[in-house]
């Protein structure tokens, strides 16, 4: 059986288990039924070979066992955070470890609790009907995280989304909606973890009202038979902040799509992204800043490492729309590869309808300077620390971007070691 | 220390170096200067082990050792530094961590253990003070956005630090200012010993009212045509080289 016929009749058969409520899942299955997975005949899959998992015999029917002392071996689950534990697409109440100090706070399953807000929000901004894999999440996902924080108010300790998934041929459909009213501000990671072969989709979107500002980490440190599928949707009104921080280091298959319309005035965005890929790992980002009204600034560098066999693809979309004049946007995207069997297909799109506007975007693949290892291994350093020094100092552009220092120091030590 | 004889080497296949005889003792302080193309920033290229030249004759020892089998990184631990002509910028490493790592890298070539970070952090200071540095400078990343001057500077500090046995200044001197060019030249005479020895590379004789060189060497068409005292720098910058280039057509 293809995956697609698998999981329509693994909804079938749940579809009355499923939290219901105002979730739209009859439309979104039949979005689903409609239009399947993507093809390369898609522009937005052209690049990205999915077939390992279209063709992976994945299953959405795993269950949740987890103790303690397992979770105590996971680092990211015991750093000063709140801690939303998502175990193979279940939300754990038991393992999640949430200070809900206020009552301007609200941090919960998604889809086990009540608030306003969701049914205002939840579906607006990632449509089914955009894909397949948003559809297959909107059909299926019975688990994720709900992030309101009300006007004026501050999230004291940064959320941590961890997402483990380790129970074999696992499908986990995540589903975030992250809500920031006007002046709110919070720091929320995702964090994904595997071990085993599964396929986790997740599906966030983020509004960020009127000078909200949101550090969001995605970090994927996965197992090297993780397939993934992640798409963040951000909508900021005046003046909001978005600091994000894409950064990939495991996995065997990534695919990120992070994009942000860009609603009013004064908004500053920034979309980083760090990726590392070796064996024949494959990493695609795609990003869209979409800049619909005058006078705001958007800020993207993606860099990567690309070793052995491992691929890449990058593909920046700067959109001004015709009304949005005085937009100030910046996209680079630099590639290091150290073999000769990787490759990266980096694509910048500029789409630009305003004529007062400042846009740059610039792009580079190459090896590692050599007249820099020269003047290093001059200095006594051996040749095998330079590569890595330049290496290290190369990536640390985008992780220095990260203000969590946890994550930030943990992510240094996961790419020291993958660095060798 | 270092003996170069009849040392020849080629760069695209095209020979640059067609010769060369020095002797470098302890204590001592050579001067290499020649016109512009004649292969003085090739000769220190080869002896630091530069990737790109190929040595077709002769041979360099140093103390004792066959330089030419060494890395450019065993070389360095050896006590050879090269204060670049064109010094490199290296994004994303500060100086300070730079030099940190160079240094324990060299003590781990010989079996020592990493230096304490009280001991760096002093000789950091003690060593910015030498040369005049702002030892908030070393925090910035190496060269990046340096004047031309601050990253001749900045390639003296390091070899402050690296306390080499052999020092090579490839034109440090161009692009100083007369006041860097006496802080410079202060710090290279601070850290002459009667066990360490320089190569000066430069065009300008006022350098060397600074550092006195024990032998002035014309490197003329690859090859040393010319040997002398501190006197032979005067008579170049009174005469230029066209009277040593009218010897050679000569001979
Ligand atoms: N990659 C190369 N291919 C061919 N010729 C080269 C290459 N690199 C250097 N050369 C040539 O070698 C010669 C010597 O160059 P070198 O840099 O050693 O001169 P120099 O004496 O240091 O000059 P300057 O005083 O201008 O610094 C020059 O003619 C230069 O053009
Ligand atoms: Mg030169």
């Amino acid at each position: 059986m293809d995956l697609k016929t698998q999981i329509i009749s693994e909804y079938n058969e749940s579809s009355k288990a499923l939290k219901n409520g105002f979730v739209q899942r009859t439309e979104a299955i039949t979005d689903f039924e409609r239009t399947g997975f993507p093809t390369k005949k898609n522009e937005d899959w052209r690049f990205t070979n999915i077939n390992a998992i279209v063709n992976g015999n994945f299953t959405s029917k795993a269950k949740s066992v987890l103790d303690a002392k397992y979770l105590d071996s996971i680092p990211e689950y015991n750093f000063d955070a709140n801690i939303v534990l998502i175990h193979n697409g279940n939300y754990s109440k038991e393992f999640s470890k949430i200070k809900n100090p206020d009552k301007n706070i609200t941090i919960a399953n998604l889809f086990d609790t009540k608030d306003e807000i969701i049914r205002q929000y939840f579906g607006k901004y990632a449509l089914s009907s955009e894909g397949g894999f948003t559809a297959l999440n909107t059909s299926m996902a019975n688990a994720g995280t709900l992030v309101h924080i009300k006007k004026n108010a501050s999230l004291e300790k940064p959320l941590i989304i961890l997402n483990i998934t380790d129970a074999p041929d696992c499908i986990a459909n995540i589903r975030n909606l992250i809500v920031l009213e006007s002046s709110a501000k919070a720091e929320v990671s995702e964090i994904y973890y595997s071990k085993g072969k599964n396929f986790s989709n997740t599906v966030t979107e983020i509004i960020l009202n009127e000078n909200s500002e949101l550090h969001y980490n995605k970090i994927q440190n996965s197992g090297s038979d993780a397939y993934h599928v992640g798409t963040t949707r951000v909508m900021q009104e005046k003046h909001s902040r978005l600091f994000s921080n894409t950064i990939t280091l495991g996995g065997s298959f990534t695919r990120n799509n992070l994009d942000s319309l860009i609603n009013g005035e004064g908004i500053d965005c920034y979309f980083r992204g760090l990726y590392l890929v070796k064996d024949d790992q494959f990493i695609d980002n795609h990003t869209l800043a979409d800049h619909a009204k005058p006078g705001s600034h958007s800020n993207e560098l993606y860099r990567g490492i690309l070793d052995e066999s491992g691929s890449a693809v990058f593909n920046g979309k700067i959109m001004v729309r015709q009304d949005a004049q005085k937009t100030n946007a910046y996209q680079t995207n630099n590639n290091i590869l150290l073999s000769n069997d990787c490759s990266v297909n980096s694509k910048p799109q500029l789409e630009i309808f305003a004529d007062d506007v400042k846009c740059s975007h610039g792009a580079t693949t190459g090896q590692i300077d050599e007249e820099e290892i020269f003047y290093l291994k001059s200095r006594g350093i051996g040749e095998q620390r330079a590569r890595k020094m330049l290496l290290s100092a190369f990536a640390h552009s985008v992780i220095d971007e990260i203000k969590n220092e946890e994550i930030k120091a943990l992510v240094s030590k996961t790419l020291d070691e993958k660095l060798g | 220390m270092l003996s170069i004889k009849n040392l020849k080497a080629k760069i695209d296949n095209k020979e640059i170096l067609k010769g060369i005889n020095l002797e470098v003792k302890p204590g001592e302080v050579h001067a290499i200067m020649g016109p512009n193309g004649s292969g003085k920033s090739t000769l220190a290229s080869v002896l630091t082990g530069r990737e790109g030249y190929e040595v077709t004759g002769g041979e360099i020892t140093y103390d004792g050792k066959n330089l030419l089998e060494l890395s450019a990184e065993d070389r360095a631990r050896a006590g050879i530094f090269l204060a670049f002509q064109y010094p490199v910028e290296i994004p994303g490493v500060s100086t300070t961590n730079f030099m940190k790592t160079a240094i324990n890298e060299i003590r781990k070539s010989k079996g020592i253990a990493p230096m304490s970070a009280g001991e760096f952090l002093k000789r950091l200071k003690d060593k910015a003070a030498l040369v005049e540095l702002d030892v908030e400078m070393t925090k910035r990343y190496v060269n990046v956005g340096f004047s031309g001057g601050e990253k001749k500077r900045n390639e003296i500090f390091q070899m402050a630090m690296l306390e080499p046995r052999l020092g090579i200044l490839d034109e440090t001197d161009s692009g100083l200012d007369i006041d860097a060019l006496r802080i410079v030249a202060n710090g290279v005479n601070k850290l002459r010993n009667e066990n360490n020895a320089f190569v000066v590379i430069t065009h300008y004789q006022r350098l060397l009212d600074y550092i006195v060189p024990d032998f002035v060497h014309v490197l003329y068409k690859g090859k040393i045509v010319k040997s002398g005292g501190k006197e032979l720098a005067y008579q170049l910058e009174e005469e230029g080289y066209d009277w040593i280039k009218e010897e050679q057509t000569v001979k």
